[in-house]
């Protein structure tokens, strides 16, 4: 009996033993796994790229890794203890954000604009649940800041409604070219018929209406400079030469209480381009200032200087944002009126002015961005009311030597001659006016308004033509379609295409065997220049 | 026999071997299908006189500390009241939690063995 009984306090010593070993095996195990769930969570905390923010009950912060405190400006001690009320910019905000996290149990994209500490306001959208952490119930919340997301967003907008505007401004400038070249010629073969004794008077009237038809040609070239999608042939150039020639013009031509001064900083910058088109956009900038200190005068800054872009650097408003490099930055500053913020992001849109109606197009700027996205470039503005403007202009700084520098002498030989030539434009009157012009230089002209057309009377003739010049956009068949199915005829005809859309890729042009394009409008001089150098090219060979 | 749950199971062959793999994160409550389950496999092999059981973990991730006890008092420490039994325990090195906990099981057990790999 006795030994019974040892026996049963034994086993339950035994038991009781193994018990505490098993409640300290437990323990043990808990807070083990405990530290090290513990540290799992600081590392995904600290690692994980958003701001991550725990708040109790009470809507006191009790949690902020890394990034929220980078992202809010306060320090972990300064954090813990934050009303998280207090990082939204308006509080009714976080009563509906927390309304919606009771009612869903979760909480995902919610947009807000949150707090910094410092104050500046930024665009979020926050995704939230309800944890248990250190204890008690919490909100566990991912800020998501939407700053870059948005201005990205805004970005595309504006490039999405640059393409639309480019497309359409393409096709007016095609019409309107189309329309000029009529202008230019019947005016110039009128003026032709005129005595310039006799008929004084209507040569002036005439005058005019050339004036004017200049003016147009220069707005739709400035429209097409604008939309250019296809490039043309780049060479290397000083850009310091080119930015110095345009202030000393620019000086000459501003009244006197506005000074004008350049301030070249590097000298020795090559930039691959088209010169014209760098001397057009400074020209512009300056125009846009002079016109800004119309009413009192001042002074207008022509700087150009070596810019290497940081990261830190491209958070200014540039469009669009540049990679990092080494840039040639042209900045045209002036002490104006400057820019509202209301319409700073406005200014880069085609046909936004704020100029009086008839005094500005509303393309010069537009003209500007097109050039700078056409040299691979960027632009960024500096202004706000009452704080004048700033224009950044970077372009790409190529370091290869100046093999192309030389000026690009463009000379145009008036030629007549006694070719027979073929010429089909869909438009009766720009073909009635480029026939009379060719006839007019002594040329023999077979004139055709349909390319089908055009293509049976060569395919008839065709030792009968010495040039065919043709309109590119047409129905049926476009001048380039033509021009093959003509050189599968005869490979050695010369050809030259007339256009008043964008310019096309020269290498798609040598494809179809065109030797030389001639973009609407024209006049007689130019025609018969190219016409010329076509033939007459082709005698050499 | 088997017991199944979201993230877990536990079988075991009829022969001497008791394997547990998944993820256990239980709570308390939740652990007394697996406490009767440990109850009917002492009950078999204690039946059937076998001299080893083989606990095989080497596929459970995760063991919270509930399932820790249950392991302990509804299986090693049952395990220990079998004469003759030897209990035999399959962990793997790279599961810290079987690295840090599974030896202190010999607290509980003398005729136990535990095997790393």
């Amino acid at each position: 009996m006795t030994n019974d009984k040892d026996n049963v306090t034994e086993k339950l010593q035994k038991r009781i033993r193994q018990l505490e070993a098993a409640l300290g095996i437990v323990a043990d195990h808990s807070g083990k796994t405990e530290n090290r769930m513990r540290k799992q969570f600081e590392v995904v905390s600290e690692t994980i790229p958003v701001p991550m923010i725990i708040s109790d009950e009470n809507g006191k912060i009790v949690f902020a890794n890394l990034n929220a405190q980078k992202t809010f400006g306060y320090s972990p001690e300064d954090f813990t203890g934050v009303e998280a009320s207090s990082l939204y910019d308006n509080p009714e905000k976080w009563k509906l954000f927390l309304e919606t996290l009771a009612n869903r149990e979760e909480v995902s994209g919610f947009r807000v604009e949150l707090r910094k500490s410092e104050g500046p306001v930024f665009p979020a959208a926050l995704f939230s649940r309800e944890i248990y952490f250190d204890g008690q119930d919490c909100v566990l919340t991912i800020v998501h800041d939407l700053t870059e997301v948005m201005a990205l967003e805004k970005q595309l907008r504006q490039t999405q409604k640059m393409e639309a505007v480019g497309t359409l401004t393409s096709g007016i400038a095609h019409d309107f070219n189309n329309i000029l070249t009529v202008i230019f010629g019947y005016a110039q073969l009128t003026d032709s018929l005129l005595d310039s004794d006799k008929d004084r008077e209507k040569k002036e009237y005439l005058d005019y209406v050339v004036k004017a038809a200049i003016r147009a040609k220069s707005m739709i070239r400035q429209m097409m400079d604008f939309c250019r999608k296809t490039e043309k042939k780049k060479k290397l150039f000083h850009i310091s030469a080119i930015v110095g020639e345009v202030v000393k013009m620019m000086s000459d031509l501003t009244r006197s209480d506005i000074d004008i001064r350049s301030d070249t900083r590097d000298k020795d910058m090559f930039v691959k381009g088209e010169p014209t088109q760098i001397h057009q956009m400074v020209t512009n900038l300056i125009t846009n200032s002079v016109h800004a200190l119309s009413d009192k005068g001042g002074k207008i800054e022509v700087i150009l200087e070596k810019a290497d872009i940081t990261e830190k650097q491209r958070g200014e408003i540039l469009i669009p944002k540049p990679e990092p490099g080494i840039y040639a930055r042209i900045t045209v500053r002036d002490n104006g009126p400057g820019i509202g913020k209301g319409i700073i992001h406005s200014i880069f849109d085609p046909f936004f002015t704020t100029k009086p109606v008839g005094q500005g197009s509303g393309m010069g700027l537009a003209v500007v961005h097109g050039i700078i996205r056409g040299h691979s470039g960027y632009v960024s503005v500096e202004s706000g009311l009452g704080e004048g403007a700033a224009f950044h202009c970077y372009f790409p700084v190529t370091e290869e030597d100046d093999e192309n520098a030389e000026p690009d002498a463009e000379t145009e030989r008036v030629g007549k001659g006694d070719e027979s030539i073929l010429l089909a434009d869909d438009e009766p009157m720009v073909l009635g006016a480029c026939s009379k012009f060719l006839r007019i230089m002594g040329y023999s002209v077979t004139s055709c308004s349909e390319s089908m057309k055009a293509l049976k009377i060569f395919k008839n003739h065709p030792e009968a033509f010495d040039l065919v010049i043709t309109d590119n956009i047409m129905p049926e068949m476009s001048g380039t379609e033509l021009s093959k199915e003509i050189r599968k005829i005869r490979p050695d005809i010369p050809i030259i295409l007339i256009t008043g859309s964008l310019f096309k890729r020269e290498s798609d042009l040598k494809k179809a065997g065109i030797r030389a394009f001639i973009q609407k409008p024209f006049d007689q001089r130019k025609m018969g220049s190219v016409i010329r150098e076509v033939l007459d090219d082709g005698k050499k060979v | 026999m088997n017991i199944e749950g979201k993230d877990y199971k536990v079988s075991f062959d009829g022969r001497g071997t008791l394997t547990m793999s998944g993820k256990l994160a239980a709570m308390t409550e939740e652990y007394e299908d697996i406490e009767d389950f440990f109850e009917k496999v002492i009950e078999e092999v204690s039946e059937a006189n076998t001299t080893e059981l083989i606990l095989d973990l080497r596929e459970l991730t995760f063991l919270n500390s509930s399932g820790i006890k249950t392991i302990c008092v509804s299986l090693v420490m049952e395990a220990d009241d079998v004469d003759g039994l030897c209990l035999k325990v399959l962990c793997r090195n790279s599961l810290t939690w079987q690295v840090e906990t599974v030896p202190t099981f010999k607290d509980l057990m003398d005729n136990l063995e535990i095997v790393f790999e």
